[in-house]
């Protein structure tokens, strides 16, 4: 089981509700995931078109919401909307993301840190998203988040863990869940964040973006749980040089 | 439908409020929760800030809409 502040998974796998070509895909996407912990983002409501209406059939599925503070650019902005959220929600957790830079999307760190201070003291729970920086994300540990979630390469990029050797040093030395987020780009990465350690991997676009999302999704779930017994079980050591499998003497009275 | 109206019409009865950036025009007395159904806003979705600070949903009912009020409603959407 998954837990992250009081609350426990049986999925470890976490999903994202943009950029579905309908709502309905994306229902059907996250329930045949497994997964129980969904993020939705915040904005201001568009008094014209209305909202997404994607609000209600979600609670309706059981699983818990994540709001997230995207779009905001420091950590005054990322407060208003966590408080937004619980209001809305009536929640305290938080995906806590602030990223000013429109290109690359990357995690301002001092604004982060600056934000997640403020919210676990005002009694939020904490899920930041930051950059594979073992330090961050221990500092981030020592001022109360309930999880870190470092990222494997740029949202939405589909590259995988471009960040792979600073995933193990946080995920060595964290002493609250690692959820590897955004990059994930197909299964056998995720499978291979879990075998690494992570507690858990966010997937959105991935599975989004994909011919058939419902499907995805399904082949998402089983890589987790692929990656997460592999890690049980234990990865056998890498070696620079070979190491025999079979018998190399005897064979035909050698 | 709407109950936006042209400024010459405006009886003394109405007060003037920002919506979203919106100008909007109300009858006086009108409470943030009958604003919201008014709008055919899903009160039970959304989140409202009334001049920079989150009003609470349980101040909806009690809090009247007052002339110059700057109202800014926040939704849910989808999001990684």
């Amino acid at each position: 089981m998954l837990k992250i502040a009081d609350h426990q998974f049986s999925s470890r796998l976490l999903t994202g509700t943009g950029k579905f070509s309908t709502p309905r895909t994306m229902l059907e996407a996250i329930e045949c995931s497994g997964s129980e912990l969904v993020t939705m983002a915040m904005k201001r409501l568009d008094l014209k078109s209305g909202s997404d209406d994607i609000l209600q059939p979600l609670l309706s599925s059981g699983v818990k919401l994540l709001p997230n503070t995207s779009g905001a650019r420091n950590a005054k902005e990322a407060i208003f909307a966590a408080e937004l959220a619980r209001e809305i929600l009536d929640t305290s957790w938080i995906k806590l993301e602030i990223h000013p830079d429109p290109k690359y999307l990357m995690p301002d760190p001092i604004e982060t840190l600056a934000a997640a201070k403020i919210l676990c003291d005002k009694g939020f729970i904490v899920l930041p998203y930051v950059h594979a920086d073992p330090v961050l994300c221990r500092r981030l540990e020592e001022v109360g988040c309930a999880a870190v979630m470092p990222l494997g390469s740029p949202i939405g990029s589909n590259q995988g863990l471009v960040t792979e050797t600073f995933l193990k040093m946080i995920i060595e030395q964290a002493r609250v869940p690692v959820i590897v987020d955004a990059g994930i780009g197909a299964p056998s990465q995720a499978t291979r964040a879990m075998e690494l350690g992570a507690d858990a991997v966010l997937v959105n676009t991935a599975i989004a973006s994909s011919r058939d999302p419902v499907a995805m999704g399904r082949c998402f779930a089983s890589a987790v749980q692929t990656g997460r017994e592999a890690y049980l079980a234990g990865l056998g050591q890498v070696n620079s040089v070979a190491s025999e499998t079979s018998p190399l003497t005897g064979f035909l009275n050698d | 439908m709407s109950h936006k109206i042209p400024e010459n019409n405006i009886s003394e009865a109405s007060i003037k409020v920002m919506l979203n950036d919106e100008l909007t025009v109300l009858t006086n007395d009108l409470s943030i929760q009958s604003l919201l159904l008014q709008q055919n806003i899903a009160a039970n979705s959304v989140a409202v800030v009334c001049n920079g600070q989150v009003l609470p949903k349980s101040r909806w009912e009690g809090t009247l809409c007052r002339h110059g009020d700057k109202f800014e409603v926040f939704a849910l959407v989808a999001g990684g």
